[in-house]
């Protein structure tokens, strides 16, 4: 049953306590929301299976808590990671102005220069906005990274977040394609991979 | 969480940078028993232990009280005392049922034990556990009154 997926990527949720970032995942593999969800311990850990413009695709999501007593902790997780997803809650301006210091880990720990980031602005469904979509924008651009507004409560944006992230990471060749468990065509009589493996 | 562990050179570093703050505050000291807890080796695993029971001791905060017992019932399963840390596990359901990432961890706790074949056996023996045993307890009558 495993035989057709192209292969396993490994995704990061970052960003401050409250933020959103179980509840986007929660959205993302069950298409639940849980108003009470309590906080993340340490870190969390989903699979799902996405199909990408006709590739199936394995991801293992990681969930991080975003509570100052884990910091020591999470940037152990970040090592291998091919796509990081930063979120903030447009309901409140302390944690877009933290979005820096998430980066900063990011760049300090996640070992795979070229990982793809996507920005995501939650919580859209709230009334009381602190942050407007142009300033999530020109940060996006600013660093780089994907960016999307989304609602773990409505479902918007929530699928589109991953799938597009996941697209980018396909389209990023050296993110995956040499490594040894990534080029597992299994269709294909199995060629010798001894030549590219990423890990020899 | 079960099988990721910190390298020694970390865990020294982090044991000197510890052993130079004063009056280390409870975040500080969740954080250091925190890597303790991810050390291969038994004693300071054990240490860790110790030191959540401290921290759970002295906090105030829910949030806190309940991450303490997730690490204890993690380093009692890597000591495999898994009905201690069943246990940890069961008091936290108590207060928070549907909480999946510690239901998540209970049923893989219970594999491990049954795996072990150790059902029953009890744990009686090791100073850590005995003095742990009271906080059982304690963790569940303090968790309870919200
Ligand atoms: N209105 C609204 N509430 C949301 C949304 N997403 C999450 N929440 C609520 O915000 C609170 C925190 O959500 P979590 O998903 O636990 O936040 P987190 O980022 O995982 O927090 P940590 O695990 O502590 O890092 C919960 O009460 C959610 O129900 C959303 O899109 N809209
Ligand atoms: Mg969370």
């Amino acid at each position: 049953m495993d035989d057709d997926i192209l292969t396993t990527l490994k995704i990061l949720i970052i960003g401050e306590s409250g933020v959103g970032k179980s509840s986007l995942l929660l959205r993302f593999t069950d298409d639940l929301f849980d108003p009470q969800l309590s906080a993340t311990i340490g870190v969390d850990f989903k699979v799902k299976t996405l199909n990408v413009e006709g590739n199936k695709t394995k991801l293992a999501i990681w969930d991080t808590a975003g509570q100052e007593r884990f910091r020591t902790l999470t940037p152990s997780y970040y090592r291998g990671a091919q796509g990081a997803i930063l979120v903030y809650d447009v309901s409140s301006r302390e944690t877009f102005a933290k979005l820096d210091n998430w980066l900063n880990e990011l760049e300090t720990f996640a070992n795979k220069p070229d990982i793809v980031k996507m920005l995501v602005a939650n919580k859209i469904d709230k009334p009381n906005r602190e942050v407007t979509k142009e300033e999530g924008l020109k940060f996006a651009r600013k660093h780089s990274m994907l960016f999307i507004e989304a609602s773990a409560k409505t479902k918007e944006g929530v699928e589109i977040a991953f799938e597009e992230l996941v697209e980018k990471i396909l389209q990023t060749p050296g993110l995956w394609e040499n490594r040894s468990t990534g080029l597992n065509v299994t269709n294909t009589s199995s060629p010798n991979q001894n030549g590219n493996c990423g890990y020899c | 969480m079960l099988e990721e562990y910190i390298s020694d050179a970390d865990l020294k570093k982090a044991r000197e940078n510890y052993g130079t703050t004063e009056n280390p505050n409870e975040t500080q000291q969740f954080e250091f028993a925190l890597n303790l807890i991810r050390s291969k080796h038994r004693a300071e695993i054990e240490e860790g232990l110790y030191l959540f029971q401290n921290v759970f001791a002295r906090t105030k905060d829910e949030n806190i009280k309940r991450d303490t017992l997730y690490y204890m019932a993690i380093g009692q399963t890597k000591l495999s005392n898994y009905e201690q840390a069943l246990k940890f596990l069961q008091s936290i359901l108590n207060v928070q049922p549907t909480n999946e990432q510690v239901r998540d961890l209970y049923v893989e706790v219970n594999k491990k034990m049954k795996r072990d074949g150790l059902i029953g056996l009890g744990i009686v023996g090791s100073a850590a556990a005995v003095g742990l045993v009271g906080i059982i307890g304690l963790g569940a009558a303090l968790l309870s009154k919200k």
